[in-house]
Formats: structure tokens, sequence, C-alpha cells
């Protein structure tokens, strides 16, 4: 299969910052990213099936679970997602167990590149060849991560649910 | 013959490739196998104020393969009687797997016509069948892929009348999913043209002699060709060439006129002929000076063909992908189908650079897109392919490197991307992600334009206890590989900062003596606060922590020197808690705690040093200060205890007493006084061996330089926590009457160690005993003669007296000591005992002045020491007496 050898990532958590006397903080927020396909049952009700295969055009939802394991609050949680090459991101597919701002990245602005965030709905400014500039809504396929900014801390022993939905190209 | 068909290529140029054919837009799908990754990365505020970044588990989801397919297109042709049409299609895989495709060609029956159809390859779509062979289905075609076909109808010449006829291409991979073109053929008696358009490629030119690039010449050859039962009047073909093909001047030649006769492109196309062939026809050639040429041919018989080449160079505008072109032809107006769809594939050429900027598709530097943490002073410091940073950094901390991948292939592709430490410290982990610096990569960047640039970050993460140093060289190499065909590009990662130790600092609270500096004692090498305390008592030692690194930390307490055995080191909060650790402190802030040291008792007076240690487990940084305790000196010795006794006339009490050397220094002289006596005498004896009886060898004290060794070996005293036993002798005046009280009080000197001494504590200084007379029903009476020779005067013996005698050194003493009952009851278990007077010893003469006993022995019974006598007579009966002689020698 033509997938070539992946990156050398160093192993799992990438821990920027010192330890405390407290629980190991590596171990402080757990984060654990899992999917699901959509399929739609014969009644039209949808099926969330856990299969590892999937098909252009198939809805991949993807899900991220934040567990705070300590006993203290944590504030300021931003969760953050890329939406991978081979998938389009469906808008209004987010959803977020606590209040959080969501926001998109695209290119937006031509005139200085560079990935931006922009909270829903998104536009772009587009320069058309005869140079005038007007605002389009931003495409789906535009897309490349998403976030979350929870509003409220995580309390301790607590849990933040993320979840979007992307489309198989 | 080249096959120009694409071999395997990425999804993307897909989407290039398809427009152009005109044929609906594929959006940019992964192929079957394709693994879409996913990461997710969190970053939060703990409760320390520290920002922490905690990525997820990776998933992975697998593409599996649809199928899809395209065919063009509709042929609308005519057909001689007894002649044959051929019929081109291109089918196109759409599918994201490897897919065939079954052909079937059937009339619809919606007209008369009958013809025979049978398929026939036209893998490199020039128009013109493979091979002879028929064929009932593509080969496997890859995502993506073409395949040419030609079906050839023949009509027998009795046929007349059209028909439809319907192409089917059939996915083999699933079986509903069909492409379908609709072909015309209708029967016709006049001219039928057909022309062939085939495109070859030099590849010698260009940047690559051996790539179809950019500059190669491209052949184009126009076969035409007339084979209905007209001649085709004022044939015209005309060609569109393709805006990245330029038409070469004066290269259009014609078969009838030979490769030596230029067609002229400038003159006027609708009178001027350029040529005449032998059958006097001619050919009018025309170019516009931009992409259109054409020819007209004056007419083409029945049955006769001809060819015209031309030559065209493939631009810069042109990317890797396929160049079609079709050409158009019409006989006197009246418009023939167009020719087959002649085709150049422009070679992929992946190519990928990694560097502190964009690199252009031609080799040159972009420096308008340039890494945004490289702290070379570019442009000074030319750029070199390396990313460098010399920002100092503290241990743990994350290093950024922001590196510029360039696409400098002529086609869209994806990269992965690969890190190798090459020597960062051992446990520095590395992770890439996006231009946003947050997102994690995960799989490949991209897809990326040709000629565009994308930035990536490589975060290096230090380990937190890594070793600080003050200078650095830290590489570690990123590679960037292209997903089409390995093509890879490196550049490097340095890092020359400092590296500084997530400092803590231990002070003392006093300002005075904080100890801020990095020695743990002062400049002269004294420690920093030096508290004074009394042996066993507590002296605390206010201390403050300073986190002075970059994120929250804490730090066990410790001594750096152990303080000797009997002392106790406690660590206290300031709420009195005990601890070893200080808690979490946050990045910049303190903490304040006590060190309480307690030496033991008795201690004598010195300095010792407490050498106070923080460090932190983390990040393996620490501090120390080294204060003092001094011991002071205590003073203090102590008597004990009050006694108080009876004692008979003429009679003899001893009183025990402790004396304690409470000082913590040795107290080698001070008065040990009796007074308070006046008619009874008493004496200070120093039990040495603390048997509670005067021994021969113990002997009376008034001073405590009299305790011989008692310190130690040739030291005199009582030493530092020592306790001695005294022994306070009275004796009683035998006339004493009973209920008579004498009250000694025995002390000890205030001013010691030859007056270089005081004792602080004056409530110990004294006891006192007393002493009272009683009297029994017996009465002891003492007398005494002299024995001048000390052999009980030759044996003569002497007259007893009460008197008192002059004695002379080395003379000696006879005594009598007689008790009666002079009661009316027995006395019994009576004991006479005496002791040899100060300045004397008992004397036997050799045992002439030995001792006698009234009664005799064995009556009595009679212990005699070199000081003391001790006579026991039993039961005395009313009006008898008991009697005890002995003789003591005056010391010489």
């Amino acid at each position: 299969m033509p997938f070539p050898h992946a990156s050398h990532l160093a192993a799992s958590v990438a821990l920027a910052l010192v330890a405390g006397t407290q629980a190991a903080s590596a171990d402080a927020l757990r984060s654990l990213f899992d999917y699901r396909i959509v399929e739609l049952n014969e009644d039209g009700t949808e099926a969330l099936v856990e299969r590892k295969k999937v098909r252009p055009g198939e809805t991949i939802e993807y899900s991220i679970v934040h567990s705070n394991s300590t006993e203290d609050a944590l504030t300021g949680l931003v969760v953050q997602a890329p939406v991978p090459e081979g998938v389009t991101i469906t808008f209004g597919s987010q959803s977020s167990s606590v209040d959080a701002r969501f926001e998109i990245q695209a290119e937006m602005e031509p005139e200085t590149p560079g990935l931006e965030w922009s909270v829903l709905p998104a536009f772009r400014k587009v320069i058309d060849e005869d140079g005038k500039e007007r605002l389009e809504p931003l495409p789906a396929e535009a897309v490349t991560a998403v976030r979350w900014s929870l509003g409220a801390a995580l309390p301790g022993g607590g849990d933040a649910v993320n979840t979007y939905r992307v489309v198989v190209n | 013959m080249r096959y120009n068909a694409l071999s395997k290529r990425n999804c993307c140029s897909a989407l290039a490739f398809v427009s152009v054919l005109g044929t609906a837009v594929y959006a940019a799908g992964p192929e079957a196998g394709s693994v879409i990754g996913n990461q997710a990365v969190a970053t939060y505020t703990n409760s320390s104020g520290d920002q922490i970044t905690v990525t997820s588990n990776k998933v992975e989801t697998v593409v599996q393969q649809i199928a899809g397919v395209s065919m063009t297109s509709d042929n609308n042709e005519a057909i001689a009687p007894g002649g044959k049409a051929f019929l081109p299609h291109v089918v196109t895989n759409d599918g994201n797997g490897p897919d065939s495709f079954d052909l079937v060609a059937a009339e619809q029956g919606t007209g008369t016509l009958n013809t025979t159809l049978v398929f026939y390859p036209d893998a490199n779509l020039d128009g013109v069948a493979d091979s002879a062979t028929p064929i009932t289905s593509t080969p496997v075609l890859a995502p993506g892929e073409q395949f040419g076909f030609i079906i050839e109808a023949t009509a027998d010449s009795t046929q007349t009348g059209n028909d439809t006829i319907a192409v089917t291409a059939t996915s083999v991979l699933d079986g509903t999913i069909v492409a379908t073109n609709t072909d015309t053929l209708t029967i016709s008696t006049g001219a039928i043209v057909e022309v062939v358009k085939s495109m070859t490629v030099d590849a010698s030119g260009g940047a690559s002699s051996t790539l179809v690039d950019i500059g190669d010449e491209v052949t184009i050859t126009l076969t035409y060709s007339s084979t209905g039962l007209a001649a085709a009047d004022n044939y015209l073909v005309t060609d569109a060439l393709d805006g990245r093909l330029d038409y070469v001047p004066g290269s259009a030649r014609w078969s009838d006129s030979g490769p030596a006769t230029q067609l002229n492109d400038n003159n006027d196309p609708a009178i001027d002929p350029d040529a005449t062939n032998g059958g006097g026809k001619q050919i009018f050639w025309d170019w516009d000076d931009g992409q259109n040429v054409q020819f007209r041919v004056s007419d083409v018989p029945s049955g006769r063909s001809g060819k015209v080449t031309f030559r065209a160079v493939i631009n810069d505008t042109a990317d890797a992908g396929i160049i079609p072109n079709t050409a158009k032809q019409s006989v006197d107006g009246t418009a023939f189908p167009d020719s087959n769809t002649a085709t150049v594939a422009v070679d992929e050429k992946f190519t990928v650079e990694i560097d502190d900027t964009a690199i252009n598709p031609d080799g040159t530097r972009n420096t308008a897109v340039v890494s945004a943490t490289d702290t070379d002073n570019h442009p000074t410091v030319p750029y070199n392919d390396i990313v460098a940073d010399n920002v100092d950094v503290f241990q743990g901390a994350t290093i950024p490197f922001e590196f510029v991948i360039s696409n400098t292939s002529n086609q869209t592709d994806s990269y992965t991307l690969d890190v190798n430490n090459v020597d960062f410290p051992a446990g520095t982990t590395f992770r890439m992600v996006g231009a946003d610096g947050a997102t994690p990569i995960v799989g490949s960047v991209g897809p990326l334009a040709s000629g565009d640039s994308i930035k990536v970050t490589l975060l290096a993460t230090l380990p937190t206890d890594v070793p600080p140093v003050t200078t650095s060289e830290y590489t570690a190499t990123v590679r960037t590989i292209s997903d089409s065909n390995g093509a890879f590009d490196n550049s490097n990662a340095e890092f020359t900062g400092q590296v500084l130790p997530a400092a803590v600092d231990l002070e003392n609270q006093d300002p005075t003596a904080a100890g801020d500096l990095a020695n743990p004692r002062q400049p002269d090498n004294s420690p920093w606060l030096t508290y004074s305390t009394d042996p066993g008592a507590p002296v605390t030692f206010p201390m403050k922590v300073e986190n002075n690194g970059p994120t929250s930390d804490s730090y066990n307490l410790s001594l750096n020197t152990p303080l000797p055995l009997g002392w106790t080191v406690e660590f206290k909060l300031d709420d009195g808690t005990l601890v070893s650790n200080t808690g979490t402190i946050s990045a910049g802030a303190s903490k304040t705690f006590n060190v309480v040291v307690t030496p033991p008792e008795g201690t004598p007076p010195s300095n010792h040093d407490v050498d106070i240690k923080v460090a932190s487990s983390v990040s393996g940084q620490a501090d120390r200060i080294v204060n003092q305790v001094t011991i002071n000196e205590v003073i203090d010795i102590g008597i004990v205890a009050d006694q108080s006794t009876q004692a008979g006339p003429g009679g003899v009490v001893d009183m025990i007493h402790t004396v304690t050397n409470f000082s913590n220094i040795a107290i080698n002289e001070g008065d040990i006084l009796q007074s308070g006596l006046s008619n009874f005498s008493g004496a200070i004896y120093w039990d040495a061996n603390d048997n509670g009886v005067i021994d021969a060898t113990e002997g009376v004290i008034d001073n405590f330089n009299d305790l011989t060794d008692g310190v130690a070996p040739g030291s005199n005293g009582i030493a530092a926590g020592d306790s001695i036993s005294l022994i306070y002798r009275v004796q009683t005046p035998s006339t004493a009457t009973a209920g008579v009280t004498e009250v000694a009080t025995l002390s000890l000197g205030q001013t010691l160690n030859a007056n270089t001494k005081t004792d602080t504590n004056d409530t110990n200084q004294s006891v006192e005993d007393r002493i009272v007379i009683v009297s029994g029903d017996v009465t002891l009476q003492k007398f005494q003669y002299v024995d001048a020779t000390c052999n009980d005067n030759a044996g003569t013996g002497g007259t007893f007296t009460k008197v008192r005698q002059d004695v002379e050194p080395g003379q000696c003493i006879r005594y009598l000591i007689e008790a009666e009952n002079t009661g009316t009851a027995n006395a019994g278990n009576v004991r006479i005992r005496d002791v040899a007077p100060a300045y004397t010893v008992m004397h036997t003469c050799s045992g002439a002045c030995d001792y006698e006993v009234f009664p005799a022995e064995p009556s009595s019974s009679v212990t005699m020491t070199g000081t003391s006598i001790d006579s026991q007579h039993n039961t005395v009966v009313p009006g008898a007496f008991a009697r005890i002689e002995f003789t003591v020698k005056v010391n010489q």
C-alpha cells in the first residue's frame, strides 16, 4: 500500500514542562482520541459503527475525551485537532460537552499567507483576476484544523468530550 | 510505441488531468489503502500557573476502495457502404484503487444500419489501434489512469441509414459502476474524412535530458485520410494548441511536398498556396502567431491520405502532467468528427526542499518566506540550510525550530517528516507541529502545489534534569520525504544557547545575613548566620526558598552534612508542621520554613556548622546555606539532699550527699565547705568508689581540686555531667545531752575554677544536715591514755582518763570506750563503733596493743579496720558493761 513510513514522533506524550509534587502532570490530563463511522439504518436513523475501514464519501465522527485526573480544576483548556488530508470537515457537526468557543483554521487572507483561526460562520477574502476583493463563505475543504477553547475550568476528576465529523473525499 | 498514459499518480494530480478532458471534477480523494491519521493536542493551565501541553493517542482509518469510471466521448461519424469507421473512446478509472473495465458496444437498433463492432486497444491515444488483437476489457488501470480504445465499425456495401451504438465500460470491481457513451453512425455516400493526431516528444531538451520537461520539443503529426465515396473538397484542418505548447515557426511540412519544403506561416492562407502535390492538389498553411495553426487542402480524392507535421516546444507554464490536443476538420465548411486527443506527458519530477527559506523550483532561494525562529543574523549571515536558535533556555524547556518545506517539483505532492537526533542531550523528545506551532502533524504534510511552500515547526523538549551548560551545540536533522517517489531533503536544527539551571535560591530570612550568593558560605568562608544556644535547647533558623526557575517546582529539605550523633534537626513550616519537602512553589514565588536544631544535653561549648540544603528532584537544581550553632558554656554545680538524722552522745553519723556537675565543662576548683557545727564536729569525705562507706583511701575534702583524677587521670575535679558521692561524717560529744540539735550546712562555692567561672544557678549550692542527739539507757564514755612508745607503754599500759592529753606525731593513744546499761531493761544489740580520729590510724603495735573487748570474744565480736573499730556485744543486762579498748597511732 502506498502509505510511506510514518514520521518519527517521540513516544506518546510530549510534555513541555516540569511536574510538581502533585500527581505527575504527565498524567494530570489524559487525552483519548477515538472515532466511529457514521452509517444510516434502514429507517434513516444514524448508527455509529466501530470499524477501521472507510470508503470515500463516508462520514467519520472523531471524538476527543480529556480526563482531569488531578483534584484541582484545570483552567484554560484548549483542545485542538487537525482535519487530516483526504477528508473534509462537516460544518455544524461539532460538539463540546463543556461550553466552549469553537473555531476553525484555514487560509483566509490571501495577502498575508498563514493559517488563521475564525469562529463560524467563516469567510475568506478572495481577490479576483481583475484585482477586486470580495468575501466569500469559507468552503469546508479549506479547513485544516479545529479547536475548542473551554469557557469553564475542567473540574478535578471531570471529563471534557469534543466531537467533529468529516467526510472522506 | 511509447506508452504515454500515466503510471501511478497520487490523488491530487488527477484533478489537473481530468478537468482538462472535460469530465466531471473529481474531489481530491485518498487512494484505496491510504491511511487517514489523526491526533489531538490540548493545552491548559495548572493550579501553579504553568501552561501544560498534552497530546492524545493517534487514530488511523484505512480508506477502502470504491469503483468509479468515466468515459469520453460520444462520436458522430459517417461511414461509407463497404467501408469502416473508427470510433475512439477514452476510459478513466475514477475509483481510488486499481480496477479494470469490461467493454461492450451494442447497436440500439434505432435505425437500419447494421455494422460489426470490434474493440481494439489504443493505449497511447494516437488514434491508431495498437494491435490487431481485439479486446473485450481494459487492462487494470491505477486510480486516475486512462485507457484509450477504438471501436472499428464495418458496414457492408448494402447498408443504409444510421444507428446509435451504446458503448459501456463496466467496473470489474463493482458491476454497478458503468459509464456509457452513445456513438452514432450514418451511412454516407459523400466524402468522409478522418484525421488522426499524434504527438511525440524528444526528451533530450529542457533541463533534463531524460525526462520530458519544459523546453522539450514535441512533433505533432496530423494524418488525414479520405475514406468516403467522394473526394473531400476544401479540406480544412485546424488545431488550437494547448497553452503549454509554443509553435516552432517554420516547422510545418506536408507529406506530399517533402521535408525540404517549409510551409509558409505568414502568407495569406486564403489565396497563397504553400505547396502543390503531384496530383495538383494544393495546401494552404497558416499560423496565427499564437496558439492556432491550420491547413487547407484543395481536395483529397477518395482513398487518398496525407499528413502534415509541425513542431512545438513545451513552455514554462507546463507542470507535470498530460498536455492534450485535438484537431478539428471540415469539408467545404461542413464539420467532420474531431481527431483523437493526442497527448504528451510531462514527466513528474518530484523533488522537495526543506530549508531555512523557501526554495523556488529552479533551485534559487525565495527569501520572502523564511523561518521565523532562525536566530542566525540573516541575511548578513548567509542562509545556510540550518535553523539556528541561540536563545538561552531553562532545563526542561521546549525549543522551536521552524522550517520551510518547498515543493520544487512540477507536480502537487505531500510529504512525511522524519526527525533524527544527532547530539541533543539524551532524553530530549521531538515533535513536529504545523505552521501554527501547535497542531500536531500526523502522517503527511500537504498537499502542496508545485512551487508552493509550507512551514512546519520542530519542537525539541529538553529533559527537566538536563545538566545546565553555558555553551552548547545541539543538532537534530529533519528530513522531508516525498510521498510520491521517496525523494527527500534534509535540514538541520541547531541550538547554541545556554541551558540555564531552573535555579533555586535558599536564603536566611534575616536580611543582614541572607546568604544570597552562590557560595553556601560568606566570602571569608565563615557561616552566614550564627545563633547561640545551651545544650539541650533548640535553636531555630528561619529560612526562605525562592523558585527562580521557569515552572513550578518543589524541593526536598535536608542537611548536606549530618550533625553529630545526639543532635536532632527538624524542618517545619511556619505553622509547625513537620515536613521533608517544601511543597509546590510556583515559578518566581518563594516559601518560608524553619530549621530547628537541638544539641544534646552536656554538649561542651563549641561551634557546629548547620549545612542546610534544598534540592529539586525534578530539575536536579539545589542550593545550600551554611549557618552555625554556638553552644554556650553552662556553669552549674549542685548538691543534694538535706538530711536529718539522730546520733547518740559520742556517736558518729554518716550522711551521704550527691554533688552533680550540670555544667558542660569540668569543674576543677571550687569550695566544698561545711559550717554550722559548734560542739559537734564534721568532715566531708569523697566516696570515690561510691560504696556508701568511708574507705581507708578516702579522705577529707574541701575543694573540687581534692577530687583526685576526678575528671581524667591527672586531672582533678568533677567532669561535665558527672556526679560524685560525698559522705558527711559528724561526731557528737559524749557529753551531749538528748535533744541537743546542731545543723550543718554543706555548701559548694559559686566562683569556680580559680575564679574564672561563676555558677549561674544558686538554688542548688547547699544542703542542710540536722543532727539530733538522742539517748538510750545506755551511756557511753570514752577514756584515753597516751602510749608514747606505741607498745602499750612497754606493756605497762596506762591510766585511762577523760582529760585532754597531749600527744606527738608517731606516738599512740589507747582508748577505752565503755558502755553501761543504766536502765532496767536489757539493751539488745549493743554495738560500739568508733573511728580513728583525724590524723590517726588504728594500730595494733604488732600485737602489743591490739584491741581488747569485754565481754571477751566470742561473746562479743569485733571488726577492726585501719580507721575504725566496731564491736558487737549483743545483750547487756542492766548494770552490766560493754567495753572496747583500742590503740591509734598519730600520723607522723
